[in-house]
């Protein structure tokens, strides 16, 4: 006789996901790095040990010491303390960078996908031509026209980002909107709005969701790119972009100040990087060959 | 990217760092030429034939933004053009005024009428004989409304040129040759500056010739009589002359100049300690280096400081509100901390400002205090203005693009915050930002006046008088008819004690009207190898490098 209490598993698309997810080493560092930032960028205040707008000339250009743990820059403001606070900038630019081209991205691509015909032409036509343009070159542009500061720089990204969003969109609707399921709901009375938000787009989710996470990774890249050429964020702000630029005239005498930044930046983005990777092989293992 | 790549690159990267990081604690000595000192102060007689030749390599901070003499008011494009033209008088290195093209003067009695005997044997780089209409030819266009000078104000002492602007005379009867070697000039009122305000680069000799030929493209074909002759201009690269053959006062040592583009300081210090840039300005060294340029033994033979009659300031637009209140304008000078900038962000070399003129310029007042670091009072005066809690909204303050520049905008913006004004912070490279603050469209910027000459009314006349507002050099565009009367007349007073009283108390009427926020005074801190002879720095500037030759 069976004497074991067999748990009957539901089976789940995405508890199926996560569990292989979870196997994945590289995948759950990135996950961790995530985390890390993410507490960081919510507990800065508690974190970090002084004000990192705080200007204190006396204490221009200290070295790492118990009273700043990496040191001052320029005009006395400790690193570590304005490192801590460029999370939250660089959280902020990922993700409201992601969600504006998000809403943008999911809305055009799915009307391109379903409804096809002359509303797909326009639509693609103007994914193809915003896609035509270098990524970074283009949010320059932009920026050149709006003019520098961290919100222009929201905008920007936002615009060079939703065209890439909206082809993948578009392309998963197109191959499920002939599917069986999708006729049986028509055939219900369902009016178009209903079958694309709630049929459609979420069953477009797992390549949305990779793609997101390595847009977010690269928003970050791009705002401290943008930054670090004097068209982002505009001092004092604690952007890590801006705090490399910032570092150039000391690289010889002072090297944390471009090195603490940067390798904030690398391992951010490299940990988003990773776990959208991992994401990507877990979801939908066809993607890779895209 | 499988997992293994994934750790591989991790790895890499991570080597990358620590190599970075091992280089910038022992890199120091790592781009060291040969240095010998004690080669470089031994007195070796070198025959004059043998100083002949080689090329100068300098630097430029960023595209000149003219070589017209029309047109030049910045000292980037001075600093190239000075070697290309000539004037009637130069300054030697002491700031005095000596001969160039005219080889003696005299004036009347009476101050109006100065006489100027031109040397014969002057040629334009195209081959041109330079004579006395020349002259009046180059000074005619500096008035000509057509031409648009910046710097028009410079002659408008000299007689006839009011009727010539207004169309009632089609030549400036102030300014005759009255043979091929002799210049008169006649004035309408004594101008005291008159003689060094000839030795300033936009009194240079032009070409008629040439700027007929090339009209507006002019300025990318200058034509001069200098010691070099202009190459070529590779705008946002570079710009080359070549040593005149036939240099009215003997050919130049050097073959050639090179003055190359390098917007950053930190790759043109890189380049400095290559070799490859010969000398260097302050403005040249990256704030990070400088400690290692002053108290190092590596640049004891290289290094020199020379003060210059110059001062930094942050201007406000007065026409703009609330800085059209001067209770906020004072307010705002007793929060800004002058000392601790120029101890710390400057390391010391200048001199914070207690007023507009800076040590060396005679008609200094002396007896001026300034306003002292005070925050408290700062806030005082802000609520006796009716801002008992800072000023509402933002502002904003601009800079030209630099990265020291950037340092002290952003001192001056904590120290602003802490009084309750919040300033935000934007820049722009030279060219534009230049246009911004002579239209006006400003609210705080940053600016420094560095003299023409060393007279009281190069700075205060340029700078505080109405005439001026914007394009001229007033970019607070500062109203004051007292002080425009005052400014006036200091012009045509006879050079001596009372004249200079006059000045000081002008000085003193324009610091209680606080238009600006002088920060501190020029110090030059200079670089050149020690292979350079003949640089010669002034409290002006470099001079033309005719006298320059380089020992190797």
């Amino acid at each position: 006789m069976d004497k074991q209490n067999q748990e009957l598993e539901i089976y789940s698309p995405w508890r199926d996901a996560w569990r292989r997810l979870k196997k994945n080493k590289m995948a759950m560092v990135g996950l961790g790095v995530i985390g890390l930032l993410v507490i960081i960028a919510i507990f800065a205040p508690y974190i970090a040990p002084h004000d990192p707008l705080k200007v204190d000339l006396m204490n221009s250009l200290q070295p790492p010491s118990d009273e700043f743990p990496l040191g001052t820059d320029r005009l006395g403001r400790g690193i570590f303390s304005r490192i801590i606070y460029g999370a939250r900038i660089s959280l902020r630019v990922g993700l409201i960078t992601q969600s504006i081209a998000l809403v943008i991205g999911i809305t055009l691509g799915a009307l391109a996908g379903y409804y096809g015909g002359w509303v797909d032409e326009i639509i693609s036509y103007l994914i193809n031509v915003f896609l035509a343009f270098p990524f970074l070159l283009f949010a320059i542009a932009i920026m050149a026209t709006l003019g520098p500061g961290i919100n222009n720089v929201f905008l920007a990204l936002a615009i060079v980002s939703w065209p890439g969003l909206a082809r993948i969109v578009r392309g998963q609707v197109m191959s499920i909107r002939e599917e069986e399921y999708v006729e049986a709901v028509k055939s219900l009375g369902a009016n178009d709005v209903r079958i694309i938000f709630k049929h459609l787009i979420p069953n477009c989710m797992a390549p949305i969701i990779v793609t997101v996470t390595l847009g977010v990774a690269s928003a970050i890249l791009s705002e401290a790119g943008l930054s670090f050429l004097g068209l982002g964020a505009q001092p004092p702000t604690p952007s890590w972009g801006l705090m490399l630029s910032g570092g150039r005239s000391f690289i010889r005498s002072n090297p944390g100040m471009m090195i603490y930044p940067g390798l904030a930046i690398m391992i951010t983005v490299l940990g988003l990087n990773l776990f959208g990777d991992g994401l990507r092989d877990v979801l939908d293992p066809n993607m890779k060959d895209n | 990217m499988s997992n293994r790549k994934s750790i591989a690159l991790f790895l890499i990267l991570g080597l990358m760092v620590l190599a970075l990081v091992g280089c910038g604690q022992s890199g120091q000595q790592a781009n060291q030429k040969s240095q010998s000192p004690k080669e470089a102060k031994q007195e070796t007689k070198v025959a004059e034939k043998d100083k002949y030749g080689g090329v100068f390599q300098g630097r430029v901070a960023s595209d000149p933004p003219s070589l017209d003499p029309a047109h030049i008011t910045d000292t980037t494009s001075h600093k190239v053009a000075m070697n290309i033209y000539n004037g009637l008088v130069k300054f030697d290195k002491n700031l005095n005024v000596v001969p160039d093209i005219a080889k003696s003067w005299d004036v009347s009695k009476d101050g109006l009428v100065w006489k100027f005997n031109l040397k014969k044997g002057v040629n334009f780089h195209n081959g041109d004989p330079v004579t006395a209409k020349d002259f009046v030819y180059s000074f005619t266009r500096m008035v000509n409304p057509e031409t648009k000078s910046e710097r028009e104000w410079l002659f408008t002492s000299i007689e006839g040129v009011e009727e010539f602007q207004d169309g009632k005379a089609d030549k400036v009867s102030g300014l005759k040759a009255i043979d091929d070697y002799t210049l008169q000039i006649t004035l309408d009122e004594p101008f005291t500056p008159f003689l060094t305000v000839l030795g300033m680069v936009n009194a240079s000799v032009v070409s008629e010739k040439a700027i007929e030929k090339y009209g507006a493209d002019y300025v990318n074909h200058p034509v001069g009589t200098g010691p070099f002759e202009f190459i070529e201009w590779q705008h946002d690269n570079k710009v080359v002359l070549e040593a005149n053959e036939d240099y009215f006062d003997g050919r130049p040592y050097l073959d050639k100049i090179v003055y190359r583009v390098i917007t950053e300081a930190s790759p043109a210090f890189a380049e400095y300690e290559q070799g490859n840039i010969y000398a260097m300005v302050d403005g040249d060294i990256p704030m990070g280096q400088m400690p290692r340029v002053l108290n190092s033994e590596e640049f004891a033979d290289e290094v020199n400081k020379t003060p210059l009659l110059g001062t930094y300031y942050f201007g406000f637009n007065t026409t703009k509100k609330p800085f059209d209140n001067v209770k906020v304008r004072k307010a705002l000078n007793y929060a800004v901390n002058k000392k601790a900038i120029a101890k710390v962000l400057k390391n010391g070399t200048v001199k914070p400002a207690k007023g507009i003129l800076p040590p060396g310029m005679p008609g200094r007042n002396k007896d001026l205090e300034g306003y002292p670091y005070n925050p408290e009072k700062a806030k005082q005066l802000l609520a006796e203005a009716g801002y008992p809690n800072g000023l509402p909204g933002e502002y904003e303050l601009i800079y030209n693009t630099s990265k020291s520049h950037q340092a002290i905008a952003e001192a001056v913006q904590a120290n602003l915050k802490e009084v309750g004004v919040d300033v935000k912070l934007s820049n722009l490279e030279w060219g534009s930002y230049i246009k911004r603050v002579d239209n006006g469209e400003t609210q705080i910027f940053r600016l420094a006046w560095i003299a023409d000459y060393p007279d009281p009314d190069n700075f205060l006349y340029v700078l505080f008088h109405s005439k001026n507002a914007g394009p001229g050099g007033n970019g607070a565009f500062y109203q004051n008819p007292e002080v425009d009367e005052l400014l006036d007349k200091g012009r045509k007073m006879k050079a001596g004690k009372e004249r200079k009283e006059l000045y000081a108390k002008v000085e003193q009427m324009v610091m209680g009207d606080a238009p600006w926020i002088p920060v501190y005074y020029y110090t030059r801190v200079g670089l050149q190898k020690p292979f350079v002879k003949g640089y010669t720095m002034t409290a002006l500037g470099p001079l033309p490098l005719d006298d320059v030759w380089l020992d190797k």
